[in-house]
């Protein structure tokens, strides 16, 4: 179960750190991944 | 840290928070005096015609996320007038914020949290004789944003 910590500025000014347990996400969004780079051609060998 | 009171869990103790660092890494801080403060989830549908039967069935995708509500506004010293003024200008200039909805206070255990990051998508500020200033604004996830929104709850 991923818990998050998160930091909390209330109206008084006093900064408090809670801790939420995060339901319903299936994964965290990532950025796509870089494509791998096409193998490069191999030449025909002549004839 | 204290359990939150028992009992409703909508009403005007429901708060929102927002952050200018993304990730959930920053310090939240508190939008005062706001209302009617509503997550809008839906999810995606499309119908298809069901294979081999006489009617339409409905294919459910991905939900979409907008957060809601009323900022209510009078020029004054205690946090209202410099959070709407960085609202304003973050509508104005496209930023993408982080914001968190709570059933309460976010610093009370078994309050529950709804995340997302997302831009300032409508700004109305309607400006009444004699009355407050109300903004009612509309939040959209930012598509060039990889924050998943989430749902949780505070434990400790």
């Amino acid at each position: 179960m991923r818990v998050d910590e998160v930091k909390v500025e209330t109206l008084a000014g006093e900064t408090v750190t809670v801790k939420l347990q995060v339901v319903g996400v299936a994964k965290t969004s990532q950025p796509a991944a870089e494509p791998e780079p096409e193998p490069a051609p191999v030449a025909e060998p002549e004839e | 840290m204290t359990d939150a009171a028992a009992g409703s869990v909508l009403g005007d103790d429901c708060k929102l928070y927002y952050s200018a660092t993304l990730g959930g890494a920053g310090t939240l801080t508190e939008v005062p005096v706001i209302i009617d403060d509503t997550l809008n989830s839906e999810r995606r549908a499309v119908e298809s015609n069901c294979r081999g039967d006489a009617e339409v069935g409905e294919l459910i995708g991905k939900p979409k996320h907008t957060i809601t509500g009323t900022i209510l506004l009078k020029r004054d010293s205690s946090g209202v007038g410099a959070t709407f003024v960085a609202l304003r200008d973050a509508y104005t200039a496209g930023t993408v914020l982080h914001f968190a909805m709570a059933t309460g206070d976010i610093t009370y255990i078994g309050q529950y949290v709804f995340r997302m990051e997302g831009r300032l998508k409508r700004w109305e500020q309607s400006q009444p004789d004699n009355d407050t200033v109300k903004v009612s604004f509309e939040i959209t996830k930012a598509g060039d944003n990889t924050y998943a929104s989430n749902f949780s709850t505070v434990t400790s």
